[in-house]
C-alpha cells in the first residue's frame, strides 16, 4: 500500500517497515486509549465466583438442581401424566380399541392397535398405550405424550444456560475431573447436548482438537449418557430408579472413560476457551433454539419410533421375537440376570431408546421382573448400542477403525459392566 | 451502600445465613429418616428420594456463603456471596413453587382441577426454602445500591 | 484454564478405576429392594394375591420385641398343613417318597395366605391397636376367643399367643380359646379336630375377641355383611364337605375365595369389620392454599413491574 496517513498533525508516508508500523501504532494508543484501574462490578464478581471450585460447584449443585426439578414437573407432572396420559389412554385407545377393523387377535389390529395380552390364559384387551405396543397407539404415544415434552423442557434449559453464559463456566469447574478420562472442560457441552440427543452431541465433538478425544468423547456419549427421550420415558415408569440409574451411568462415564485414555493412543492438548460475561437472554433467541432443536428432533424421532413398533410388532407376530429370546435367553438370564423377554426391548433399542424403554414398561405391567431387574434391564438399554440415529452419525464421523474400536469398547463394556451389576446383585441376595 | 445500611447487612445475614445453615442441618437429618412433616414446614422430600438431601446440600451451602458474606459486607466480592446464595434459595423455592404449578392445574378425573383443588394445591405445608425466599429477596436493595454506586 | 498438557501413560493397570466402580455398584445394589412375586396355591388353582401393604404385629415375649408378619403366620399355617398332610397320607400306607411327591406338588408356592388366616391376621392387627394404642402388648397379656374353627384362623392366633405347637422362640404364652356361636367351647385345636365343626359355618363364625387380660377390657372384632359374597357358604360346603360341586361351581368358589382374601389383605378395617367408623377425610385447606396464590400473585406482580421500571430507567 503506498501513499500517506495522518496522525494528529504528523504526516506519516506509505510503505512503512514493520518497525515503523508498530511505532505507528504506539502512536495511536496513546491517543485513543486511556488507562486506568478496573473496578470489579457485581457481575463480574458473580462471574468469578461460579469459576472458582469452591463457590462454583455448590452453584452448580444448585443449578442442577433446578434444571432436573424443571424437567420432571414440566414433563412428567404436567404434560405426560397430567394431560397426554388421559388423552392417550382414556380417549385416543379406546376409541381406535372400537374402530379399527379386525378385533383383538387380528394380526393387522395386533400390529397397528393392540398386541392385548394373557390374563387367565385368555387375551385381553391393553388399558393403556404402553401395553398396547400398536404403530398408532405407543408409537404415538412415546414420541408424542412423554418424549416431546422431555424434550422441550430439556432444550428450553438447556437454551437458557447457553445464552445467560453459564455453561463455559461448568466447563470450567468439570475441567479437572474430565482431564482424568483424557478430556477437558468443553467435553461438558458434547455430554450435556447429548442430554437431550446424542446426534448433535457426538456432532459437536468436531471442536475437539485430536482425534483420540473424539473419539473418547463419541465412544462415551454413545454409551453412556441417555438422550432426553429416554430420560422421559424413565422418568415416567421408574422415577424411584432414577438417581441410581444416573450414578450408575456416571461412574461407567469415567470408571470405564478412565481406562480407554489409558488404552488409546495419542494426545488429549488442552482447549483454550473464551468465557463470556453473563448476559440476559433474549426471549426471541431461546424461542427460536427450541424451535430448531424441538422440530428437528421430532422430524427425526417419530419415523424411527413409529419403524420401531411396526418391526418389533412383526417380529412377535412371526415368532422371530420367541426364537431370538430362546437363543438369547441363557445369555440374559445368566450373564446379565434379566428375563429372556427383554430381548424384545434390546431389539426396539437399535432403532430408538426411548421406544424400548416403553417396551420394557410393558414387561413390568406383566409384573415379570423385579425390582432389581428392571433397574438392570434400564441399565443395560442405556449402554447397550447406540440408537440407530446415533449409530449413523458415529459411521459418518469416525474412520472405519475408529468405529470398530467404539463397537469393540461398546461390546467389552456391555458385557463386563452389565456382568458386574449382576454380580453385585447377586452377592447381595436382590438379583 | 453507608455505613449503617452495611451494619444491618451484616446482621441481616448473619441470620438469615445461621437460619438456612439449621434449615440444611434438619433437612439432612430428615432424609436420613425418610424426611417429616411439622405443622407448616415440610421436609419429606418428593418421589425421587435424592431430592431431599441434594436440597439440604444446597441450603448448607447457602448457609455459608451467607455467613462468609459478612466480613466487609460492603466489598463487591462479600456482596457477590450473598446475591449468589438468595439466587440458590430463589432456584429451590421457585422450583417448589413451579412444582406445586405443575400439580394445580391438571384435574385427577377431569381435564383440569376444580378452583377448590386448584387452590388447595397451594396449601401447605411447604419446605423449608419457601419460608427463606421472602427474606432472601432483601438482597435485591443491596443489588440496586451496587448498581447505582456502579453509575 | 491450565496450560499445562496431559500425558498419555500406558501399560499401568486401572484398578482404582475397577475397585471404585465396584463400590460404587455395592452401595448402589444396596439401597434396591428386590421384588419377588409369591405364588399362591393353599386352593388349587388360585392366583397369587395382589400387592399389600400389612404392618407386622408387634409384641414383646418375656422383653424381647417381636415382630409378626402375615408371611410369618402364613408360613407357620404350610407347615402345619403340610404335617396334616403327610399323618393322613401315612395313613393311607403311602411311602415315603410317594409322600414328599406328593406334598412338594401340592404345596409348590403355597404362601398359606388365605382368607381365613388374613381375617384373623386382621381382626389381631385391628384389636390391639385399640386395646394398646401405641403400647406393644405383652405376649401374655393376649387372650383371643375365637368363633372360628378352621386352620387358617386358629393357627394365626396360636402363633401370636405362642400357644400352637412348633412356634419358634416362645418365653410366653398368651391365650387362646375357641367358643363357637352356638357355645360349644372347643378345646382340641387340633387341624384334626376342627374338621367336624367347619360342616356348617356362617357369618356369625367371623368374629374374635380380644382381650386386654391385665385391665379385662374387651374388643370384638365381627366382619361387615357384604365382605363375604352372597351364596359363599352354601358354595364352599359343597367344594369342600360334601365333594357335590361341578366344576363350574368349583370355579365359581375360587373366584370368591380369592376375593375374600383379597378384601381382608388390602380394604381398610372400616370397610371390614362392624363398629369401625370411616375415617373423616381431610379436609383440603383451600383458604391457606388461596391466601399462598394470592401472595404468589401479587409478588410476581411486583416483580414484573420492577423489572420494567429498571428496563425504562436503562433505555
Amino acid at each position: 500500500m503506498s501513499g500517506q496517513v495522518q496522525v494528529k498533525k504528523e504526516v506519516v508516508k506509505l510503505p512503512l517497515s514493520v518497525d515503523e508500523r508498530w511505532d505507528l501504532i504506539e502512536k495511536i494508543t496513546k491517543q485513543t486509549v486511556e488507562f486506568g484501574a478496573y473496578k470489579h462490578t457485581l457481575k463480574d464478581a458473580i462471574a468469578e465466583l461460579t469459576v472458582k471450585p469452591l463457590t462454583g460447584i455448590p452453584v452448580a449443585i444448585a443449578v442442577l438442581y433446578g434444571f432436573w426439578s424443571f424437567f420432571c414437573d414440566f414433563a412428567g407432572t404436567l404434560f405426560t401424566d397430567g394431560f397426554m396420559v388421559k388423552i392417550f389412554d382414556e380417549h385416543w385407545l379406546p376409541w381406535l380399541q372400537s374402530v379399527f377393523p379386525g378385533g383383538l387377535g387380528n394380526p393387522v389390529y395386533a400390529l397397528m392397535v393392540d398386541a392385548g395380552h394373557l390374563e387367565n390364559g385368555a387375551l385381553v384387551p391393553s388399558d393403556n398405550c404402553f401395553e398396547a405396543f400398536g404403530v398408532l397407539t405407543s408409537g404415538l404415544f412415546v414420541p408424542f405424550g412423554v418424549v416431546l415434552w422431555a424434550v422441550l423442557a430439556f432444550y428450553l434449559v438447556f437454551a437458557f444456560l447457553e445464552d445467560i453464559g453459564y455453561l463455559p463456566r461448568l466447563a470450567v469447574l468439570v475441567d479437572t475431573v474430565l482431564h482424568k478420562i483424557g478430556l477437558h472442560g468443553y467435553a461438558i457441552v458434547p455430554t450435556f447436548l447429548s442430554l437431550g440427543c446424542n446426534v448433535p452431541g457426538v456432532t459437536a465433538t468436531r471442536v475437539l482438537e485430536t482425534r483420540k478425544q473424539r473419539f473418547l468423547m463419541i465412544t462415551l456419549l454413545g454409551i453412556f449418557i441417555p438422550c432426553g427421550a429416554q430420560i422421559g420415558i424413565m422418568q415416567d415408569l421408574v422415577p424411584e430408579l432414577m438417581g441410581w440409574i444416573f450414578l450408575t451411568l456416571a461412574i461407567g462415564y469415567l470408571g470405564f472413560g478412565y481406562i480407554l485414555n489409558k488404552i488409546v493412543p495419542g494426545e488429549s492438548p488442552e482447549i483454550i476457551m473464551d468465557v463470556p460475561p453473563y448476559r440476559m437472554p433474549t426471549l426471541k433467541n431461546i424461542a427460536r433454539k427450541l424451535w430448531i432443536r424441538t422440530s428437528r428432533f421430532l422430524l427425526v424421532a417419530v419415523p424411527f419410533v413409529l419403524l420401531g413398533c411396526l418391526i418389533v410388532g412383526l417380529m412377535y407376530l412371526t415368532g422371530a421375537m420367541d426364537w431370538l429370546a430362546s437363543v438369547l435367553g441363557p445369555l440374559l438370564i445368566v450373564w446379565f440376570g434379566v428375563p429372556k423377554e427383554t430381548v424384545a426391548p434390546l431389539i426396539a433399542g437399535f432403532l430408538r431408546k426411548d421406544l424400548a424403554v416403553g417396551v420394557l414398561g410393558g414387561l413390568m405391567e406383566q409384573g415379570i421382573m423385579t425390582h432389581f431387574q428392571v433397574f438392570t434391564s434400564v441399565v443395560l438399554l442405556c449402554i447397550y448400542f447406540p440408537c440407530l440415529a446415533t449409530f449413523a452419525l458415529m459411521l459418518k464421523e469416525e474412520n472405519w477403525k475408529e468405529f470398530l474400536g467404539s463397537l469393540a469398547s461398546l461390546v467389552v463394556m456391555v458385557f463386563v459392566y452389565g456382568g458386574l451389576i449382576h454380580l453385585v446383585g447377586l452377592m447381595l441376595g436382590v438379583a | 451502600m453507608n455505613e449503617m445500611e452495611e451494619k444491618f447487612g451484616q446482621i441481616y445475614f448473619t441470620i438469615l445465613g445461621a437460619v438456612a445453615l439449621a434449615f440444611g442441618a434438619m433437612e439432612l437429618i430428615a432424609s436420613a429418616g425418610g424426611g417429616f412433616t411439622w405443622g407448616i414446614l415440610d421436609s419429606s422430600g418428593a418421589t425421587d428420594p435424592l431430592f431431599l438431601p441434594w436440597r439440604a446440600i444446597i441450603l448448607l451451602s447457602v448457609g455459608f456463603f451467607y455467613l462468609s458474606s459478612v466480613k466487609d459486607f460492603a466489598e463487591v466480592h462479600q456482596l457477590a456471596k450473598a446475591v449468589m446464595a438468595s439466587i440458590m434459595i430463589w432456584i429451590v423455592a421457585g422450583m417448589a413453587i413451579w412444582t406445586r404449578i405443575a400439580s394445580s392445574i391438571p384435574g385427577e378425573e377431569t381435564w383440569f382441577n376444580s378452583l377448590e383443588g386448584f387452590l388447595a394445591s397451594y396449601a401447605p405445608p411447604y419446605c423449608p426454602e419457601m419460608f427463606l425466599l421472602p427474606f432472601s429477596l432483601v438482597i435485591v436493595y443491596y443489588i440496586m445500591k451496587e448498581k447505582e454506586a456502579e453509575k | 484454564m491450565k496450560k499445562e498438557r496431559s500425558k498419555m501413560r500406558s501399560g499401568k493397570l486401572p484398578l482404582k478405576a475397577v475397585a471404585v466402580t465396584i463400590m460404587a455398584l455395592v452401595l448402589m445394589a444396596l439401597s434396591t429392594a428386590s421384588f419377588t412375586i409369591p405364588v399362591d396355591a393353599h386352593m388349587p388353582g388360585a392366583k397369587a394375591p395382589p400387592a399389600f401393604e400389612l404392618s407386622p404385629i408387634v409384641i414383646t415375649d418375656d422383653g424381647t420385641e417381636v415382630e409378626i408378619t402375615i408371611e410369618d403366620v402364613g408360613n407357620y399355617h404350610n407347615e402345619r398343613m403340610k404335617e396334616f398332610k403327610r399323618d393322613m397320607l401315612k395313613k393311607q400306607n403311602k411311602t415315603e417318597e410317594e409322600i414328599d411327591k406328593i406334598i412338594e406338588k401340592e404345596f409348590a408356592g403355597a404362601t398359606g395366605i388365605c382368607p381365613c388366616l388374613s381375617f384373623a391376621f386382621r381382626a389381631a392387627l385391628l384389636g390391639i391397636s385399640e386395646l394398646w394404642g401405641d403400647e406393644i402388648p405383652e405376649r401374655a397379656d393376649i387372650k383371643f376367643i375365637t368363633r372360628r374353627p378352621t386352620p387358617g384362623a386358629t393357627q394365626c392366633l396360636q402363633y401370636i399367643t405362642g400357644t400352637g405347637p412348633g412356634v419358634p422362640d416362645v418365653k410366653s404364652k398368651g391365650e387362646l380359646q375357641m367358643i363357637l356361636p352356638d357355645g360349644t367351647e372347643v378345646t382340641d385345636l387340633s387341624v384334626k379336630n376342627l374338621k367336624k365343626y367347619m360342616v356348617d359355618m356362617n357369618l356369625s363364625n367371623w368374629n374374635i375377641v380380644i382381650i386386654r387380660k391385665s385391665t379385662g377390657d374387651e374388643f370384638e372384632v365381627q366382619v361387615k355383611e357384604g365382605v363375604i359374597p352372597e351364596g359363599f357358604f352354601e358354595l364352599r360346603k359343597k367344594v369342600k364337605v360334601e365333594k357335590t360341586a361341578t366344576p363350574e361351581e368349583i370355579e365359581e368358589f375360587r373366584t370368591q375365595w380369592e376375593a375374600v382374601r383379597d378384601a381382608f389383605l388390602t380394604q381398610p378395617d372400616w370397610e371390614l369389620f362392624e363398629g369401625v367408623e370411616e375415617p373423616e377425610e381431610e379436609e383440603s385447606d383451600v383458604v391457606g392454599g388461596a391466601i399462598f396464590f394470592s401472595i404468589l400473585v401479587i409478588g410476581l406482580g411486583l416483580l414484573l413491574v420492577l423489572s420494567l421500571r429498571v428496563r425504562v430507567k436503562v433505555r
